[in-house]
């Protein structure tokens, strides 16, 4: 009842207290509902709304009763206080438009259940198909966007987009991925990859040219892939198997000491850029003539609220002015670059190798330093050597 | 200047609260009572309120005495009620 009175206004009625019961007997005959009766002796008083406290005056005063009405209070006196006051009105206006507006888009996409897939990508697979953060809710369909964005992306095995509020609930499955290569059928040898000493012989398809303890060299035949010369016809397959050898391997590391490297002349541009939804609006520029060698950064930075996102971020696109001069490595710069390339170098070369010993020697020439390196390891030396069939009459 | 406390609620608007002829009254300890059936009020003071019923008066006596509800035909009164009183009808 409060709320009600202070929505349609109120004010205090007062009459002398001789006059009371004629006053009561007035609300009572034109059932004018009243509240807080109070009395100080002297005075009697209530509490109504505006109209009804006029019909009461009106009333009270054809019977001679005098009435008092006190300031009226609540919305619609506090609204002709600041009628004058456009700048009140008009914020309040926009505030409640705003609110209605804003609650007619979506500003969140919130993605689940996905796995090699980043929600970013999701969320450019339902932007392809006309949904987005800034999309009307009203318009939504979303049997047909799940449709679309499963046609759109083949690693989708289901979708599924749920609107609630303003937030959208994307639920992804994706697809297993399965290995389609067809699997070589055509007849192959196996040779040596490396020249060393065979210590180990397995071959699981085609016939075994070596044993343990042969020599040899890069290119021999390790597995053969043709069957029968003892018998009439040929048979040919694929071979295949896995041929264990202690091998001997070179390497060389060169790096020159005359080099160019990239130096910052400290020459920068940047832009801001604010994307509200899907829009985006530049709203800083700090420009400048630049040289012809620039790095461009762009950083993104997104909002949030209590864990919410909000649907706008800030895009700043700096450009950095470069140059390229000349510089010279020191020996002990070229030496620790040559270290570093040669392990590089040794992890891609001997992978799944034995290494047995190592012998690097470093030369420091005078244009350039050089890093030699001798391994012997034991490693896996068969490589498959695909052969063409051809019939002879 | 005292505030008068709500004891009974009465019906909302609608309820024909008038009983004709058959008065009747309500009373929560001293400090409220209602009376269903009343004509109107023939004189109010906060130690003294006489009430018109159909065919008598009812006097009630005591402080502080308020209205705090006045609809069609039931009066809601509280304060600290001494005594209640029937006169006949002038």
């Amino acid at each position: 009842m409060k709320l009600y009175y202070r929505l349609f206004g109120y004010c205090t009625v007062s009459a002398h207290l001789s006059c009371a019961a004629d006053l009561l007997n007035v609300c009572m005959q034109y059932r004018y509902a009243y509240r807080d009766m109070k009395t100080d002796g002297e005075h009697v008083s209530l509490v109504c709304t505006l109209h009804t406290a006029s019909r009461i005056k009106f009333r009270a005063e054809a019977l001679g009763i005098k009435i008092e009405l006190s300031k009226p209070r609540g919305l619609p006196s506090f609204v002709w206080q600041y009628r004058k006051r456009a700048g009140l009105w008009i914020g309040l206006a926009a505030a409640v438009a705003m609110v209605w507006l804003s609650g007619r888009f979506v500003w969140d996409i919130r993605v689940t259940g996905n796995e090699s897939l980043t929600p970013r990508e999701i969320e450019e697979v339902l932007a392809s198909c006309g949904f987005s953060r800034g999309s009307a809710i009203a318009g939504f369909n979303a049997d047909l966007t799940e449709a679309r964005a499963q046609l759109a992306c083949d690693k989708l095995a289901w979708i599924s987009v749920n609107v609630k509020g303003t937030v959208a609930y994307v639920e992804v499955r994706e697809k297993l991925p399965i290995d389609e290569t067809p699997k070589p059928t055509s007849p192959a040898n196996v040779v040596a990859a490396q020249s060393g000493k065979v210590l180990e012989v397995i071959a699981y398809n085609g016939f075994a040219m070596v044993k343990a303890g042969d020599e040899v060299k890069s290119g021999d035949l390790l597995i053969s892939g043709v069957y029968g010369e003892h018998t009439p016809g040929l048979r040919v397959t694929r071979a295949s198997g896995y041929v264990k050898a202690r091998t001997v391997r070179s390497f060389l590391v060169e790096i020159p000491y005359e080099h160019t490297e990239k130096v910052y002349t400290g020459n920068k541009n940047e832009e801001k850029h604010l994307n509200f939804f899907q829009k985006s609006l530049k709203v800083f520029v700090n420009s400048g003539n630049l040289g012809a060698t620039c790095d461009k950064i762009y950083r993104e930075e997104e909002f949030s609220f209590f864990g919410a996102r909000l649907p706008f971020s800030i895009t700043t696109i700096t450009e950095l002015e470069y140059q390229e001069v000349s510089a010279r490595y020191t020996e002990q710069q070229a030496s620790a670059l040559a270290e570093e390339r040669l392990s590089v170098l040794l992890s891609t070369e001997l992978e799944g190798a034995e290494i047995l010993s190592k012998n690097v020697i470093g030369l420091a020439g005078k244009d350039s330093y050089v890093l030699s390196c001798e391994i012997i390891c034991v490693e896996d030396i068969s490589l498959i050597q695909e052969f063409e069939v051809q019939l002879t009459d | 200047m005292m505030k008068a406390k709500k004891r009974f609620i009465l019906p909302k608007g609608g309820t024909d609260l008038d009983l004709g002829a058959d008065f009747y009254i309500e009373m929560r300890g001293k400090k409220s009572l209602a009376v269903y059936s009343c004509r109107g009020i023939a004189e109010y003071s906060p130690q003294r309120i006489v009430l018109r019923l159909f065919s008598s008066k009812l006097c009630i006596t005591g402080s502080d005495l308020l209205c705090d509800s006045y609809t069609n035909g039931a009066v809601l009164v509280s304060g600290a009620v001494a005594s209640m009183a029937f006169t006949e009808e002038e």
